[in-house]
């Protein structure tokens, strides 16, 4: 797609488009609450996040809900208690040494409870894969990319339909956090309704491990930059959260042919009708491969 | 209202055709028939819609799309006027005594002539004909106006008239009366054009060399045309010049052009080809480096045409067009598509008053795009639509009152959606998607009826029928509720030539003039259509890649009713047209999309998919200045267009997109002095709707969007207006000269606005830190964000 982005750049010039930062007063509308629950089997401290809406351009932390209680408990009636950490409104279950966070197969409800009111949803623990390898390749600077390195890993999608992953990528430690870098997969491809079950992840899935080129026109990656990569199995609905988020966070990037602005489906209820959750719960099993660049 | 295939409707049928025959006086043994054709003198070209008219019993008749005219009279002697707009008035006297042939060749008025002679009369044809919500352009005049880089633009131009908007400049298409782009039928020489965009949309694919008569029909839709809801725009080529060789061409900022015209036997059959091609891969060459000689962007198309008088009663054509948007980067990808098409047309006379004509042609729009030129890694994905049909249609000159109009069209189409196979490490995967098939078929009659010298009519029926066909296989889906992907439950596979689905519609067509005066008259138009194609496009402007696919068993027809209203009046000697048109639309099964559809290569495609309804309405003024050193029109427009879909903006009404409720349009000419011809266009509309929203998420360390009111299209950008400039400068004319040149200077965008494309929301572009909140912004995104001055040269040279 970086081809497309490309094409598009060049006509821009061509066609003098222009982008502007505009102020604009918004509507608003009401507050809502936000879960921030995707956690998963690694043997870290696991967090949930209850946060509520916030105008859009509030620019600061959004507000955060405290005092709630939050249970996730498996199929077979095993609880896991989340305890809030100093009114923050992070939620933490800290696992025992070697414990991990749930098990594969198993169904999950999440459970908050706050003045009286209460918020569930559920997911369904499925297998990731593992990352297989981890390559890099020098390249000269080709078509607006500068010259650097360039990693892409491999991994094989599972057989059966409708597996769907979220590949984090990693520099140095730090997550590659921009929207654009969202990688996501739907069996070995980009999304549902292709049938690309049981392959190794298509090219463009293999590359998005790269830091997107910036207006500093920096490499990727030199020599002796960290590669961390992450396979986090996805729920299907998780998938479609990460898949509309990304679109509606990247509407710009080809803006003649952007989708229409849409609110991102979420798997929270709330007991009361008048209220209108939003946010995500998953459970994720993990695998990872780093490698330094020599 | 929908009718399956039953006999009650043959019966409507046969009703309403002799229905037509007893209302009318049967021809009385005495009449004789004057007919042929009226043509330019200067080149042989048919004249489409010119009037001839016998002045002692005030009776006329109005060529056709091919030039020919019919007219039945007691026998005697009479003073014909023949008449066309910017040609002088052909006076003659003729003599019936029994059927005549007359073809009629007339001249183009030259400035000089003008000062002496009063010009014809019969330039009021707005106000007499029964055609309502109908916009003809000539090529003389779009050749005239400011264009985009200098580049004359048929689509573009009619963008400018009463009734017709876009979501945006550079969107690929045009909405007429709250139609979406894949409602209007795009017609060159009676063959369908899927795609009508170079460059995603900022050029249309009419080579203006070759194009003579450009006509849209907003409403008011006659029985002979079909297949699409909201408008048609009929495009009909040059035959080219069968006196003598003619060579046009022009060198642009986009394209250089080169057209050559010549008889092939004088006066019995002559040819057009002309080319284009783009100069935009030598302007981005400093972008690219030394390895990437295998780098293309270009745009180019061929337009040809042939025809050839074989005798008096027959008359053949043969018209093609073949263009291509090409862009390849490196070996490592591409993407290219293009339209062909090819229609073969038989102009017979089975009687002076009986006219044929039998067209058959193809059209295909295709596109491929490739990724990756590794042997083991690579994505190579194309998909096109291709039709075949066969169209024949007979016009009867009852008498001079009656012209009988009825025919036929049937359309084979083969889909392929999506043929894809991706290769990752050395596996191969065909993603690819079944092909579709569907015949379509229509037949229709229509009557232009004189009643009195205030009253006539033109009214028709259509009916149209559809299969959706075999091979193939039959998607049973269940409800999720409103606004949900629905899920397949179900497949039923069928042979080739069987039907999955099939769905027919009656579709009554009516327009009435009625007389109020000399020069006034009120009309009003009714017409229901039908379409049963749709372009799956769920973006702001389409794409080249958005696919056409056929009504099926989840998919229903689209279909709407107009009624419109209009008042003509022209004013100081035909000087000035004036028209107030009020319309009504509404619109049923609207091919809609759930949030976040899926649409590309996904074989479950019809889940994605929703019907909605729709309703526009509007008030059209338009006042045009016809002769003189000035000359030009206004037109302001009043309209809404509203959608209402399940499961969007709370299953509300909402406005379209391309909702723009003021628009108003200014295009003037004017002649200063013998060299010079300065024009000017003004727009301004409403900002068009925009969806923003009210509040931020915070999930995972981003910051989504979120409109807690679920609303769509809930506010609006700012207003567009635009000023373009344009001037011509012709060389000193000096008599017999062959060689003839122009220069045409252009400024777009005069007064250098930015006018908002649209407003989108993002996160600040850095890379968002661990402990910092993310900050976000709104961004107007303008497709032209300074004045583009532009040049060209244009030159003919006649043998």
């Amino acid at each position: 797609m970086k081809n497309i982005a490309f094409l598009l750049l060049l006509f821009s010039i061509f066609f003098t488009a222009c982008e502007d930062v505009v102020d604009l007063d918004l509507e608003e509308g009401p507050v809502e609450m936000v879960v921030d629950a995707w956690i998963n089997t690694d043997t870290v401290p696991q967090v949930i996040k209850l946060r509520t809406t916030a105008p859009y351009f509030s620019n600061q932390f959004v507000p955060v809900v405290s005092g709630a209680e939050i249970t996730v408990t498996d199929e077979d009636g095993r609880s896991f208690e989340f305890i809030e950490s100093d009114n923050s409104g992070d939620y933490i279950w800290t696992p025992e040494p070697g414990e991990r966070f749930g098990e594969i197969g198993k169904n999950y409800a999440l459970s908050i409870s706050l003045d009286g009111k209460t918020y569930s949803a559920a997911s369904r623990l499925s297998p990731t894969v593992p990352v297989d390898s981890i390559t890099y390749e020098f390249r000269e600077e080709s078509l607006g990319e500068p010259e650097g390195y360039y990693a892409q890993f491999f991994g094989r999608d599972q057989p059966g339909l409708g597996d769907t992953y979220w590949i984090k990528a990693y520099k140095n430690g730090l997550f590659l956090n921009k929207p654009q870098e969202i990688n996501i997969a739907y069996d070995a491809g980009p999304s549902a309704g292709a049938e690309v079950d049981g392959l190794i992840f298509i090219t463009p899935i293999r590359e998005a491990i790269n830091p997107i080129v910036d207006d500093d026109d920096a490499p990727p990656f030199v020599l002796g930059d960290n590669i961390r990569v992450e396979i986090y199995s996805l729920s299907p609905e998780a998938f479609t959260y990460l898949e509309r988020a990304r679109i509606q966070l990247t509407l710009g990037d080809a803006a003649l042919f952007a989708e229409p602005p849409a609110n991102v489906p979420t798997n929270i209820f709330s007991s009361e009708a008048t209220e209108n959750p939003q946010g995500f719960f998953v459970v994720s099993d993990v695998s990872s491969l780093e490698v330094t660049v020599e | 209202m929908q009718f399956k295939f039953t006999p009650s409707f043959s019966n409507i049928f046969l009703f309403f055709i002799l229905g037509i025959f007893f209302s009318t006086p049967l021809l009385s043994q005495d009449n004789v028939t004057l007919s042929g054709y009226v043509k330019d003198a200067s080149n042989g070209e048919t004249l489409i819609g010119a009037t001839v008219f016998l002045k002692e019993i005030s009776k006329g008749a109005t060529t056709n799309v091919y030039g020919f005219y019919s007219i039945s009279v007691p026998g005697g002697t009479y003073s014909l006027e023949a008449s066309y707009l910017g040609f002088d008035k052909l006076v003659l006297t003729v003599e019936l005594n029994g059927n005549k042939k007359l073809d009629l060749e007339m001249i183009e008025e030259s400035a000089a002539i003008e000062e002496i002679v009063v010009v014809a009369e019969r330039e009021d044809q707005n106000v007499t004909n029964t055609e309502i919500s109908t916009q003809k352009l000539g090529m003389a005049t779009i050749q005239k106006m400011p264009a985009l880089l200098g580049e004359v633009d048929v689509i573009r131009s009619i963008q400018l008239l009463p009734g017709v908007t876009t979501v945006g400049e550079g969107a690929t298409g045009f909405n007429v009366r709250g139609g979406s782009i894949d409602q209007n039928l795009v017609l060159l020489d009676e063959s369908p054009v899927y795609n009508s965009s170079h460059l995603f949309g900022f050029f249309s694919v009419f080579n203006p060399d070759a194009v003579k008569d450009v006509k849209l029909y907003k409403g008011g839709i006659p029985a002979r045309y079909g297949g699409r809801l909201s408008s048609i725009l009929d495009v009909r080529m040059k035959e080219g010049n069968n006196k003598q060789l003619t060579v046009n061409g022009g060198i642009g900022f986009i394209f250089s052009r080169l057209s050559v015209e010549a008889p092939i036997v004088k006066d019995k059959g002559s040819f057009i080809i002309a080319g284009r091609r783009s100069y935009i891969d030598v302007l981005s060459k400093p972008f690219l480096n030394d390895d990437l000689s295998d780098t293309a962007l270009n745009f180019y198309d061929l337009t040809l045409k042939t025809n050839y008088n074989i005798n008096a009663r027959n008359r053949i054509f043969l018209s093609g067009y073949f263009g291509r948007d090409n862009f390849r980067f490196g070996s490592d990808a591409g993407f290219n598509w293009g339209n062909t098409t090819l229609s073969f047309r038989w102009n017979h006379l089975f009687s002076d008053r009986l006219f044929s004509n039998i067209t058959v042609y193809r059209s295909k729009y295709d596109y491929e795009l490739a990724f990756g030129g590794e042997e083991e890694n690579r994505f190579d994905w194309n998909a096109n639509i291709l039709n075949y049909a066969f169209k024949p249609e007979l016009s009867f000159y009852l008498n001079p009152d009656n012209l009988l109009t009825f025919g036929g069209q049937s359309i084979f189409y083969t889909f392929e959606p999506g043929n894809a196979v991706g290769v990752s490490e050395g596996e191969s995967t065909d993603i690819s998607l079944d092909k579709k098939f569907a015949w379509e078929n229509s037949i229709y009659l229509e009557n232009e009826q004189t009643v009195n010298d205030r009253f006539s009519l033109n009214y028709g029926l259509r009916f149209s029928h559809f299969n959706y066909l075999g091979e193939g296989t039959k998607f049973i889906f269940e409800e999720n509720g409103p606004g949900e992907r629905k899920t397949p439950v179900a497949v039923e596979t069928f042979e080739s030539g069987e039907s999955i689905q099939t769905y027919s519609n009656l579709e009554p067509r009516l327009s009435v003039k009625f007389q109020l005066d000399q020069k006034t008259s009120l009309k009003l138009g009714y017409n229901r259509t039908a379409q049963y194609l749709h372009l799956i496009s769920n973006s702001t402007a389409s794409t080249p890649v958005d696919v056409w696919t056929p009504s099926t068993n989840n998919i229903e027809p689209q279909v709407a009713d107009q009624i419109a209203l209009g008042l003509f009046k022209n004013i100081k000697n035909n000087a000035y047209e004036t028209s107030v048109e009020v319309y009504y639309k509404d619109y049923r099964n609207l091919t809609e999309y759930i949030e976040g559809a899926n649409l590309f290569l996904n074989q479950f495609l019809e889940g994605e998919l929703v019907n909605g309804a729709g309703r526009a309405y509007g008030i059209e003024l338009y006042a045009e200045k016809k002769k003189g050193k000035f000359t030009g029109w206004l037109s302001y427009t009043f309209s809404r267009t509203e959608r209402r879909v399940d499961g969007i903006n709370r299953s509300e009404w909402f406005p379209s997109r391309f909702d723009q409720p003021h628009s108003l349009s200014i295009t003037g000419f004017y002649e200063a002095g013998k060299r010079w011809t300065l024009s000017a266009n003004f727009v301004l509309n409403s900002g068009t709707p925009a969806t923003f929203p009210t509040s931020r998420i915070e999930q995972q360390g981003y910051v989504v969007p979120y409109n807690s009111l679920e609303s769509r299209n809930n506010v609006r950008i700012p207003a567009y207006h635009r000023l373009d400039l344009a001037a011509t400068l012709k060389p000193k004319d000096k008599p017999g000269k062959r060689f003839k040149s122009e220069w045409v200077f252009g400024v777009y965008n005069v007064y250098n606005r930015r006018n908002p494309f649209t407003i989108f929301f993002r996160q600040d572009q850095n890379r968002p830190q661990v402990n910092l909140p993310v900050s976000t912004e709104a961004i107007r995104f303008s497709v032209v964000g300074n004045f583009i001055p532009s040049v060209s040269w244009n030159f003919k040279f006649n043998q």
